[in-house]
């Protein structure tokens, strides 16, 4: 299964999710969804700003740049109270989601 | 900042390239961008790569440059964008008028200057025709002000509207130029209204051109003293200013009626002078109401004029005055007209009084008994390509020839009105 294509259902999902704990830059958004995922989510990551880009414009997450001490000035996103809304909204729906697909796919090829 | 790659930074080159957003927007994505390859670059070093493939290798996680610049343009677009983008192409308009109507002024002031400089020199060392600085030529002075106004304008709307709306300006441009070029036709053809000959209304009518012309540009503009123009306008100004020191104040003689002398103008085409028994008691005058030229004569007894047929006010085509050094002549009836371009009724009034109640004022008090005021006015300003004209009142004697009753009027002339208006009268035939 191509996984671009389950990935863009499920772009907000996991940025929301990653960031719900804490603000982080993009590539710590990236790197902690590919480690949480176990690298099974990992295919590059020109999604993921558009992806932020597009959740700030709708105001679930804040952005502004901080500098970094000795390292270059970051972009850090936060969660609003209207992206961790989404976020409850959009995990809910994915978990029915994933729970009919395992009911579908679970049941006996003669049942 | 970390130190640049070279992969990296072509990759970014591209992305800002093709993201149409004002420059600081452009520069904040960029620079998160550029930061993000740098960490992805720096963790595959640190993974054991080399630096090159490593660089090579985050960029190559962000896909193609032209993709995600496409992406970043579709998320940051949104209709409050489309609105803020409406609301700057308004101010870009009237910043880049005002701008643009500022620097054409001087311009046309300091080449209004210098011609009229090279003018007085033509006309004192070369004998040329002289050129008498009239309405019109105020008019289109004026005109070419707009007209680089509306260039400026032009030019800078599609990049102010493209940064803002998140579209490029080739895009953009598919709206500012007919949008622009639509109101500014209908400025042109319908609202401006003014002194007009054909190269005013060609100017006046350029004007959508300048707009298409400047909207055409996508790239920004920046609106700055410009410093250049001002000196060389300072310059012409001064060079001029010397020049008219040398050669002197202009000498042009603008012939009126009372300067022909012996010149013979020709109405004697317009019709005879009127029969010798009838000129004492004849008194005539000459007024202008508006765009009217109302022409009255008063007569010590209508009864003079009785049997007399077809009276009417009549315009003739003239050319205008010959002001070459030395030569000045005054303006004449127009040798290849054969009738009058213009005529209107006359009506009888009491003596003394135009039909409106004016005084006319051409005849002493106490009025003779059956002392009549006959009047007519004429429209003198909606005839394309007339700009000397000579009216009078005539009218046919028993005899059945038609003689001159009032004084012979000259009178410098220009079309006043709208481009439409213009273009109306020359389908006319005007």
């Amino acid at each position: 299964m191509d996984r671009s294509q389950l990935l863009k259902g499920t772009t907000a999902l996991l940025i929301l999710g990653v960031l719900k704990d804490g603000e982080l830059y993009g590539y710590e958004i990236a790197q902690r969804i590919r480690e949480r995922s176990g690298a099974f989510i990992d295919p590059g990551e020109g999604w993921l700003y558009p992806a932020l880009h597009r959740l700030e414009k709708h105001g679930a997450l804040q952005a502004s740049w901080r500098d970094g001490g000795l390292g270059p000035r970051r972009r850090y996103y936060r969660i609003t109270e209207g992206g961790l809304r989404t976020f409850n909204a959009q995990s809910a729906e994915w978990e029915q989601f994933a729970r009919s697909v395992r009911l579908v796919t679970a049941q006996p090829a003669n049942a | 900042m970390p130190e640049p790659a070279p992969e990296s930074e072509r990759f970014l080159s591209a992305v800002e390239q093709r993201l149409p957003f004002a420059d600081d927007e452009r520069a904040e994505i960029v620079d998160e961008l550029r930061v993000h390859l740098a960490d992805c670059s720096e963790a595959l070093r640190n993974a054991g790569m080399d630096p090159i493939e490593a660089d090579r290798m985050a960029v190559d996680r962000l896909g193609s440059a032209e993709g995600l610049a496409d992406e970043l343009t579709r998320a940051r677009r949104d209709p409050t964008r489309l609105l803020a983008a409406a609301g700057s192409g308004v101010w870009g308009v009237a910043r880049g008028g005002v701008w643009g109507g500022l620097v054409g002024f001087g311009v046309v002031m300091v080449a209004a200057v210098a011609l009229t400089v090279a003018n007085n020199a033509a006309f004192r060392f070369l004998g040329a025709d002289g050129y008498s600085w009239d309405p019109v030529t105020n008019a289109i002075l004026g005109m070419a002000v707009l007209d680089i106004a509306a260039l400026v304008a032009g030019r800078v709307v599609t990049p102010t509207v493209a940064a803002r709306a998140g579209f490029t300006g080739r895009v953009v441009r598919r709206v500012t130029i007919p949008l622009g070029a639509a109101i500014l036709l209908a400025y042109a053809l319908l609202i401006w209204s003014g002194p007009l000959n054909w190269p005013a209304v060609v100017v006046l009518m350029s004007l959508p051109l300048w707009w298409i012309a400047g909207a055409w540009q996508t790239r920004p503009l920046r609106l700055g003293f410009p410093r250049r123009l001002a000196v060389g306008l300072v310059l012409t100004l001064v060079a001029s200013v010397l020049a008219s020191l040398v050669i002197g104040p202009g000498e042009f003689q603008v012939a009126g009626l009372s300067s022909v002398g012996s010149f013979d103008p020709g109405y004697g085409r317009m019709a005879a002078p009127p029969p010798g028994d009838l000129t004492k008691g004849l008194g005539s005058g000459v007024s202008t109401a508006g765009d009217y030229v109302e022409l009255s004569l008063d007569v010590a007894d209508r009864g003079q004029l009785a049997g007399w047929s077809d009276l009417r006010v009549e315009a003739w085509r003239g050319i205008a005055p010959i002001t070459g050094a030395g030569a000045a002549q005054g303006p004449e009836l127009d040798p290849s007209e054969t009738a009058p371009f213009l005529t209107g009724p006359v009506v009888w009034s009491a003596a003394g009084t135009s039909p409106d109640g004016n005084s006319t004022w051409s005849y002493s008090s106490p009025w003779p008994p059956n002392a009549a005021t006959l009047s007519g006015a004429l429209l003198m300003n909606h005839s394309p390509g007339v700009s000397w004209a000579w009216v009078a009142i005539t009218g046919i004697a028993p005899d059945g020839a038609r003689y001159l009753l009032s004084e012979v009027s000259g009178n410098q002339v220009y079309f006043s009105g709208t481009a439409l208006d213009w273009f109306e009268a020359v389908l006319a035939g005007r």
